[in-house]
């Protein structure tokens, strides 16, 4: 059946195309974090929050960690109790992972029990790695 | 100075004290001393661990409260993801 020169499922199509990109584009928009009005007290309380634990993360770390962390998204730190073992610490979700004589072997999650700023994370893992191994290996879930 | 800093959400909260002043005896020097070890004991019943920091030093996990560290970091305490 036609509509003057359309087809009429062809027409369907294309409405229901449209329908779908908007209804799409809507909740991408609605859930886009730079809709996050920044006068927001509660954005303005977590952006307060990353700059402390960034600058406490330049103020803890080695000289040259933090630049590294900069530049390449993550540090690393030997292992005290495994032989060629090193730990990637990642500033972004990928966590740490764990390297032996140059290769992936894994990778291990552990997190604090309350929420804390993405430069905390960093930090929290280099010190419960560097010195405090046994209990962060005996609390966190190995990967692969 | 010494620095005894907790992580928390909002960002870590800073307690400081006067270490010469606190060794001389100074009252509020022993007073600004106390109220770190308080909150330090404090962290630490919540599972907390510290540790003695800084740029040119490795770190190093404490149990007890060392009022003549520079600076301590709290890293609350760590579960499995």
């Amino acid at each position: 059946m036609t509509t003057g020169t359309v087809d009429t499922p062809v027409l369907l199509w294309v409405l229901l195309t449209v329908l779908f990109v908007r209804l799409v584009a809507g909740v991408t928009v609605r859930f886009t974090p730079s809709r996050r009005n920044p006068a927001c007290p509660a954005t303005q309380q977590r952006v307060e929050a990353e700059r402390r634990a960034e600058r406490l993360l330049q103020e803890v770390l080695p000289a040259g960690e933090y630049e590294q962390l900069c530049l390449r998204g993550y540090i690393e730190t030997r292992s005290g109790s495994v032989p060629d073992r090193v730990y990637r610490i990642s500033r972004y979700p990928e966590g740490v992972t764990i390297y032996e004589g140059g290769r992936y072997v894994g990778s291990l999650c552990a997190v604090p029990i309350e929420e804390l700023p993405s430069g905390d994370i960093v930090l929290m893992h280099k010190l419960m790695l560097s010195a405090n191994e046994d209990e962060y290996l005996g609390v966190a879930h190995r990967l692969r | 100075m010494g620095k005894l800093r907790v992580m928390a959400p909002v960002g870590d909260r800073t307690v400081t004290w006067d270490r010469e002043r606190a060794e001389v005896g100074d009252p509020e020097a022993r007073e600004a001393v106390r109220e770190a070890e308080r909150i330090f004991e404090e962290q630490r019943k919540r599972g907390a661990v510290g540790f003695k920091v800084g740029p040119d030093r490795v770190a190093e996990r404490i149990d007890r409260f060392e009022p003549e560290a520079a600076e301590i970091v709290m890293v609350p305490r760590i579960v499995g993801g």
